[in-house]
């Protein structure tokens, strides 16, 4: 009696692993399945996808398709392990900055000779071009964001402003912003200078280049750089922007002026879902005018795209599944949730992005679409795998000269030094 | 003199109290406001109308129940396993006397230096080729000895005289016996504060899983809240509703373990 009932204690252990294991093991199924990743898309995107996934699979049998969703913050690690681990999905949705990574380590599939000719036409040059590496064509692109100057129209007029004085360039701004605190004591304008810096964005827009056309060394602190630059630090030291500028993130720039602080934000239009959401006062008070630019008139592009895993086994399937999610209808049904715009020209001539019913939220959207035929991509550095290292460089250099006592030419010429060693290090490595 | 002393211990003491708990306050108090509220300038701890609809909607937003459970059978066996490894593992090394006792410890000791991140990919391999990903058992068993818990439990044991084992020892008790009848009862303070420890561990951890699990049945609560945050229209009092309701086992198990615990922590001390 004993000895059963300590055979019966040692098996319940035994039977939970069993269970814990054989529970999760693969079924033996013979259809192909492809593994689908997208950067934090549940769960407002839940359904679509759903839907999307269900169709896909009812008119390619013997195909299956999983979704697995992953945060944003988390997805290189994720991901990382992920290839590491010789186990990485078949297709995956990257940011434009995550994709040189995932390129220079020869992560993703080359789809040079893999993509019907349609491909190549139907997509806006400038998003296709975000995907393309030298001669590689490695990322197909899907939704896409602009920005825009989203501004407070009540905060204006109690500053004896109105919508019409709304700057339209950098320069403009740096001076309204100057006059509307004079005049309000609030602060006019919010821009991220100081970490995730817009300045790079500024500089490029107004014909700066940051690095040398042979990529071989940084030259944005060139006088003109220096100038354009200094600018900016001139107005924070001056207490015409916020604190924040110089030390918030940029994923949180939208907070000040969900709470008032400022009157106008540099934008996504996107972001008017989240101010309805978590701001409806200000919301119902909100105008947007296209996004400030330099003398060139250029303004960035956003850009997602969906890239195929270089070790998939499934390469004819993951190609077909990537165009199907970036199809013209696809694509629309997907921008439709939230404000994106499809990377598809003729999905662009929809109404949704025409028509202006007046709304705050119609009319960024439709504001944003007139830019982008044009937009492209500005920050040219993203393409360079160790851009996080020069986004940090740059970022620290803005921070010492608006918080310590360095100027503005000192603290480039330092972030210049530490992007050229930077650059010089990724050519060795190549 | 004395009450000077003690009101500014007191005030020292609040000051802290309130730092520490400020955070989870703020947490608290966003979970509760209304649409408008989170942002408003100047910002306000209490909202103006408990807004207590945003915990059903964080519930109902994602498949809570399930990442619920899911948390709970990882860190219920994530603690019995450790705790349990761990009692096993310490005994020998603290009270067993063979060759190369010492050079074990120390082994197991030195674990202790190497940062969970650098070991993320070697360990995702394993799992993976044990057939464990995206399994809740590939989760558990990574993390199902814990080199910290053979060291405290070691130190546990070391604190109890000799004697107890030499007289159990008399009596005929087996080795295994004495382990189990007289030391175990003994180390039981360390045992809980372990557990403690190993469950807000295991209970907040985010990156494992996070790499391990693919299917979102599977999800923990951890994994499953960063769900919630949408790229586009984020909720902020889902969010701190979601986070709160995730929060709230760590309490519980922390205010029924709080005396042991407590008493299990300074044990190891007094040696």
């Amino acid at each position: 009696m004993p000895s059963s009932w300590l055979r019966r204690f040692c098996l319940v252990p035994l039977l939970l692993v069993l269970i814990l294991i054989s529970g999760c093991s693969k079924s033996g199924e013979r259809t192909t399945q492809i593994e689908f990743w997208t950067l934090q898309l549940t769960p407002e995107f839940t359904d679509y996808f759903l839907k999307v996934i269900a169709a896909y699979e009812e008119s390619h049998s013997g195909v299956t398709v999983k979704w697995v969703d992953v945060p944003y913050d988390a997805a290189v690690q994720k991901l990382l392990a992920a290839v590491a681990a010789g186990n990485p999905p078949d297709v995956v949705n990257l940011s434009s900055n995550f994709l040189s990574k995932f390129y220079s380590f020869g992560a993703l599939m080359k789809l040079n000779g893999r993509l019907p000719d349609s491909a190549r036409t139907s997509y806006l040059p400038n998003a296709m071009k975000n995907g393309v590496y030298s001669t590689d064509t490695v990322a197909l692109p899907w939704y896409l964001n602009t920005y825009v100057l989203i501004y407070n129209n009540q905060m204006l007029r109690e500053a004896g402003f109105s919508g019409r004085d709304v700057p339209q360039t950098f320069d403009g701004m740096v001076l309204f912003a100057r006059r509307f605190k004079d005049m309000s004591g609030k602060f006019a304008f919010f821009l991220n200078i100081g970490k995730d810096s817009f300045l790079p964005m500024v500089l490029e827009s107004e014909g700066i280049h940051l690095i040398s056309a042979d990529g071989s060394r940084a030259i944005f602190n060139s006088p003109e750089g220096v100038a354009a630059v200094e600018k900016w630090v001139r107005l924070f030291r001056d207490g015409y922007l916020p604190r924040e500028t110089v030390s918030g993130r940029a994923s949180s720039l939208i907070e000040p002026y969900m709470s008032g602080q400022v009157a106008s934000v540099f934008t996504g239009p996107v972001f008017l879902g989240r101010v309805r959401a978590n701001a409806p006062a200000i919301y119902d008070v909100t105008g947007t005018v296209p996004a400030l630019v330099g003398k060139t008139g250029e303004s960035e592009l956003a850009v997602m795209s969906i890239s195929i895993m270089a070790t998939t086994k499934h390469p004819r399937e993951a190609v077909d599944f990537a165009l199907y999610v970036t199809n013209a209808e696809n694509q629309l049904a997907f921008s439709k949730i939230v404000t994106t715009y499809p990377s598809v020209t003729s999905a662009l001539d929809d109404p949704f992005f025409t028509k202006d019913d007046g709304t705050p939220e119609t009319h960024a959207r439709v504001t944003g679409a007139k830019e982008l035929p044009t937009a492209k991509r500005l920050r040219t550095y993203f393409a360079i795998p160790d851009y996080d290292m020069l986004t940090e460089a740059f970022d620290e250099a803005i921070q010492t000269a608006c918080l310590d006592n360095m100027s503005t030419k000192d603290a480039l010429d330092r972030a210049a030094g530490r992007w050229n060693a930077i650059l010089r290090s990724q050519r060795q490595r190549q | 003199m004395e009450l000077l002393r003690k009101m500014l211990l007191y005030s020292v003491l609040s000051l802290v109290a309130v730092i520490m708990a400020g955070p989870f306050l703020w947490l608290l108090s966003t979970s509760l406001k209304s649409t408008g509220e989170i942002f408003a300038w100047p910002p306000s701890l209490f909202p103006a109308e408990l807004k207590l609809a945003n915990y059903p909607a964080a519930w109902n937003a994602v498949p809570f129940g399930t990442y619920f459970i899911n948390s709970i059978i990882v860190t219920l066996t994530t603690v019995l396993l450790t705790v349990g490894f761990a009692a096993l593992a310490a005994f020998p090394l603290a009270r067993l006397n063979f060759p190369g006792r010492s050079i074990a410890v120390g082994m197991v000791l030195a674990t202790l230096i190497i940062p969970q991140e650098v070991i993320v990919i070697p360990l995702y391999t394993t799992v993976l080729h044990l057939g464990l990903a995206d399994t809740l058992a590939g989760v558990i068993l990574p993390f199902s000895v814990s080199a910290f818990g053979v060291f405290l439990l070691r130190q546990a044991y070391l604190a109890i005289p000799r004697e107890l084992e030499e007289a159990a020892a008399i009596d005929g008790a087996s080795t295994i016996r004495i382990w189990w009848s007289i030391l175990l009862p003994l180390v039981k303070p360390a045992a809980a504060a372990l557990a403690i420890l190993s469950f807000i561990g295991t209970w907040g951890d985010f990156l494992w899983p996070l790499i391990v699990l693919r299917s979102q049945e599977h999800y923990t609560l951890q994994v499953g809240l960063s769900t919630m945050i949408q790229s586009f229209a984020a909720n902020y009092r889902l969010v701190a509703a979601g986070a709160v309701i995730a929060t709230v086992p760590v309490i519980i198990v922390f205010l029924a373990m709080q005396k042991t615990f407590v008493r299990g922590i300074l044990m190891g001390s007094g040696k």
